[in-house]
């Protein structure tokens, strides 16, 4: 583009941001953008500083916002109060942490593997919940600078955050971030996607039944390669088996939704009696799978939006103005 | 040799035809009439003579010359090179002296090897201004400062005796020049340039030798296409001052020699590993680092030549590995060889088990680069070269680390090994039904964890007790694709399993009691006649993320057919053959994604051509048995705990110093 363009444009945006009407209306902008025009909304937002957070706290769990509008509003919190420890996080020498084993091999795409269980420990003990969050909902490019790390630490990085939000309330957060990113990309053209859409499928989300049974025929094609068919129709293989499996842990309120699934995709009308089943169940959890795995994961039940915590206080315990 | 000149006083003067032939020979003096009396000759450079319109017959008159009349005939213009153009004389015996032409021209002389004969010589001076294909000097692209292999660079002394106000100095002209170009003195140390000039002056009685290296290899403007980059070019100007004007000057265009990366199977000089490396190999010259970094040596550097005139010399390419420690500088130390970068700017490349070259083909003497599309900027730098281009791009970025020598390596001229699962699967299977359930496979990733795994444990599906194992009862399975629906003797087949009878895989889809019904030729496999009593079991978790694609997970075969398919292209069949090496792969999600090889992968393999293929001994006596029978020459060694275990094998583990023959030419090609 031309950089005259490019300026005008970034002007453009500049002065949009500027005169927006409210703080509500640059989240549900930030909400809805991605990448460095979500970072520019953003640092925008952050940069009202302390002046902004009685109303961002607000609109963090105004019930008349949206989930995304909250999260936005949540992730500007934590940046303003915690700017200065995500840098030092995104900064941290992880071989030199005290607790490093020095004594062991790295693997050929460095650390990252061996390093997992001092993550887990060091993002526990940070709680950037929103910026672990931030790092899988956005494509912000705001991850660790350790190039010790090696060349993995772009693809690891979410994925540490994710592994910090396991277990915790804000892994809500999680699964609704996800599943946004997944309906921007239906194709699942993006490996990051795949891999936020296996996440949801192995764990069980069964908020993201709808999500992963719109998707389920772009996963299939992706394991069946067209370079790997005689035709476009064979790249299907497997897909019925694939659907089968998510009823697994699909909820009666999702029967609807999958049967018109079934009905827009003929390969799977032998699945219509399981929809029966699946409707007539009264409980809203699946019964126990008797051929269960080793290994395999229970279904996660839907899940609350969690109330707003910093770390491990809550906000209202931070700012009486949140009480 | 390029020479400034400034013209003075315009004299010509016609020698003999008073003279006549046979008369006695006549000196011709030139010199300095200082006007009152005096002829002093003392400032006269040198001169010669020419025939108008003819050849020169002499040189180096200096200050005098004697003309024979018997062999020089006609009319001349006396050229004398004079220090100053003030009051010229010339005298002599000629009886019709008219005008001559003195000019004031003193030659400076910078020399490299243009013509590329190994010697840097008078034959250099043509066309060493400018750099063609065809003549042209080299510079090597080297950060250290061993003056092997380096470019030599000739000041020739300038005869300046007699002037005392003068300065030889060298100028860096161009921006690249003065930021690239390093030059070096015979002792090693480093030639001060400020604001690109460099007074060398004391050394003008002498003469100098330097050697050049470049610190870059690109003229790399990220704003230009590629075809517009190129190799990075530089001019030297040698000066020479006097009375404070430029009086000559010459000019040396040199070119940066491109990186050559040898191909894997050629001749092997050197093989450098870290202290992890195994100790039983016959490598004749292992070079053993203790590094205390990493042990991925692949990584960490490229061992390349650069071909110049008639010589090759080694350059060790820095891939900026953030765990390299100390391998790269005592790599260099070792054996004194020179040290670059791959990249400008600090770029990290750190990948360079995803950069292979093949033998030499047609069309490419230097042999195809070969790269995986986890990460393709090689490509951008060798299409820079110019002499390793068209890379081969194959899939790998459905491996966790994501580098073709995990799935692909060059044996010989003519042969590449491929990693396949399904030759694995093929080899257990023949184990399984041979009865050998007792032997073992190296099977695994993690260090801590046994890595002897039976058979069984591999490839059959756990039962609730024992595996999912049984025969085919009477009357047998016909050869059609029907779906079938056979009564078994226990109850261990499930929905959803793969079975395996003979070469056919089978799926099932129901089961009702003991007797199951199966969906035939699955994965690809041809539905064909399974005897009374042919040994059944259900493949293990591991073999359908290898073999079965389009289930519920990713699968490898799929991506090793195209890998196949997309050598097949670039290496047809025809001239090479393809050997399948028995590998299994395993899916890991967190926190790398992707496959990495949870049998030993014999495949990423360190070919030293008259010793041995060295691979990762498998621990599995099929596999041992099937890799001797198919690689010539090879030789297990145990990498499990240093190498496997942090997903990399032999190749990973060793960088390797080849030879490239030195015809032909890169810059005749």
């Amino acid at each position: 583009m031309n950089k005259y363009i490019s300026l005008a444009i970034s002007f453009l945006s500049v002065i949009s941001i500027t005169h927006a009407a409210s703080l509500s209306e640059l989240l549900k902008q930030a909400a809805t953008n991605d990448g460095k025009t979500y970072l520019e909304i953003r640092n925008e937002i952050v940069s009202m500083g302390n002046n902004a957070l009685p109303e961002l706290c607000r609109l963090a769990t105004n019930q008349n916002e949206s989930w995304n509008v909250h999260l936005a509003a949540r992730i500007c919190v934590e940046r303003i109060c915690s700017s200065n420890r995500i840098a030092v996080l995104r900064q941290k020498e992880w071989l030199k942490d005290p607790e490093f084993d020095k004594t062991q091999s790295i693997p050929i795409n460095g650390p990252v593997n061996v390093i997992v269980p001092l993550v887990t420990k060091r993002f526990k003990e940070e709680g950037l919940w929103y910026y672990y969050v931030e790092m899988n909902w956005k494509n912000t490019g705001e991850g660790s600078t350790d190039r010790k790390l090696g060349n993995s630490r772009f693809e690891v990085w979410p994925i540490y955050g994710k592994i910090g939000l396991d277990g915790e309330p804000e892994y809500f957060y999680y699964v609704k971030s996800a599943i946004d990113r997944l309906q921007l990309d239906p194709e699942l053209k993006s490996k990051e996607n795949r891999r936020m859409f296996e996440f949801l499928k192995n764990e069980k989300i069964m908020d993201a039944m709808p999500t992963l049974i719109k998707n389920s025929i772009s996963y299939s094609k992706s394991l069946n390669p067209l370079y790997m068919q005689r035709d476009e129709s064979d790249r299907l293989r497997g897909n019925n088996e694939f659907v089968e499996s998510l009823l697994q842990f699909a909820a009666p309120s999702d029967a609807d939704t999958i049967l018109k699934h079934i009905d827009a995709n003929q390969h799977l009308g032998t699945l219509r009696p399981k929809i029966e089943e699946l409707k007539q169940r009264k409980d809203l959890m699946p019964p126990p799978n008797p051929r269960k795995k080793k290994g395999e994961r229970d279904p996660i039940p839907p899940m609350k939006e969690p109330s707003f915590r910093l770390g491990q206080k809550s906000i209202g315990d931070i700012f009486p103005f949140a009480k | 040799m390029e020479v400034l000149t400034r013209d003075y006083n315009e004299v010509s003067v016609l020698i003999s035809n008073e003279v006549g032939a046979g008369s006695a020979p006549f000196p011709v003096i030139l010199g300095h009439d200082d006007g009152v009396g005096g002829v002093h000759t003392d400032k006269i450079y040198s001169c010669y003579i020419l025939e108008l319109g003819g050849p020169t017959v002499s040189r180096d008159m200096d200050g005098g010359y004697t003309i024979d009349p018997g062999t020089v005939t006609g009319l001349y213009t006396v050229v004398a090179y004079m220090a100053s153009s003030n009051n010229p004389y010339i005298s002599g015996l000629c009886t019709n002296q008219h005008t001559a032409t003195f000019r004031v021209f003193l030659s400076v002389d910078l020399d490299a090897d243009v013509d590329r004969n190994g010697i840097v010589d008078s034959s250099d001076d043509l066309g060493e201004e400018s750099w063609t294909n065809n003549r042209g000097a080299f510079a090597i692209a080297a950060f250290t400062n061993y003056l092997d292999g380096l470019t030599k660079l000739v000041v020739q002394p300038p005869d300046v005796s007699s002037f005392t106000n003068y300065t030889l100095r060298l100028r860096k002209v161009d921006t690249n020049t003065q930021g690239c170009l390093k030059l070096y003195k015979p002792d090693g140390t480093e030639l001060v340039f400020t604001s690109g000039l460099a007074d060398i002056s004391s050394i003008a009685s002498t003469g100098l030798t330097l050697y050049a290296s470049s610190l870059s290899m690109w003229s790399y403007d990220t704003t230009l296409s590629l075809e517009n980059a190129h190799l990075l070019q530089y001019k030297m100007n040698l000066e020479l001052i006097i009375d404070g004007g430029l009086v000559a000057s010459d000019t040396v265009t040199l070119c940066t020699a491109p990186f050559i990366i040898p191909s894997e199977i050629a001749p092997v000089e050197a093989v450098y590993v870290t202290d992890r490396f195994p100790t039983n190999t016959s490598i004749a010259n292992l070079r053993c680092i203790d590094n205390e970094g990493d042990v991925w040596a692949q990584d960490f550097v490229k061992i390349a030549p650069c071909h110049t005139s008639n010589s090759i010399t080694q350059v060790v390419i820095d891939l900026l590995h953030p765990d390299k420690g100390y391998f790269v500088p005592m790599v260099c130390e070792n054996d004194k060889l020179q040290f670059a970068g791959w990249l400008r700017g600090g770029e990290n490349v750190a990948n360079g088990g995803n950069l292979m070259i093949s033998p030499p083909i047609a069309g490419y003497p230097y042999g195809r680069p070969i790269v995986g599309d986890k990460d393709t900027s090689f490509t951008n730098y060798l299409e820079m070269c110019k002499i390793q281009t068209n890379a081969v791009i194959t899939e790998t970025s459905w491996l966790m680390v994501g580098h073709i020598d995990e799935v692909i390596m060059f044996a010989d001229t003519n042969k590449i090994l491929y990693a396949d699962p399904w030759k694995a699967a093929n080899l257990l299977h023949d184990e399984i039904v041979a009865g050998h359930l007792t032997n073992e496979i190296w099977f695994g990733t993690e260090m801590g964890e046994s890595r002897w795994k039976t058979i069984p444990e591999v490839a059959i599906a756990a039962a609730v007790s024992g595996y999912k194992t049984n025969t085919i009862l009477s009357p047998g399975l016909a050869a059609n694709t029907n779906d079938a629906t056979l009564a078994f003797s226990n109850l261990v087949f499930e929905i959803g399993d793969y079975l395996r009878v003979d070469n056919e895989i089978l799926k099932v889809t129901a089961t009702n009691g003991y007797n199951v019904t199966m969906k035939r030729a699955q994965a690809s496999t041809i539905a064909t006649s399974h005897a009374n009593g042919t040994i059944t079991y259900a493949l293990s978790e591991n073999l359908i993320e290898n073999i079965i694609p389009g289930d519920e997970k990713p699968c490898v075969a799929p991506h090793i057919i195209n890998v196949t398919n997309i050598m097949a292209h670039a290496f047809p069949p025809s001239s090479f053959g393809y050997i399948s090496i028995p590998v299994l792969f395993h899916y890991k999600t967190s926190p790398g994604i992707g496959f990495v090889a949870i049998s030993a992968n014999a495949c990423n393999c360190l070919v030293v051509p008259g010793d041995h293929v060295y691979y990762s001994y498998t621990g599995c006596t099929a596999f041992e048995q099937y890799i001797g029978s198919v690689v010539s020459n090879a030789s297990p060694v145990d990498v499990w705990l240093n190498y496997h275990c942090g997903f990399g094998e032999v190749h990973c583990g060793s960088a390797t110093r080849r030879t490239i023959p030195t015809s032909p030419a890169w810059w005749t090609y």
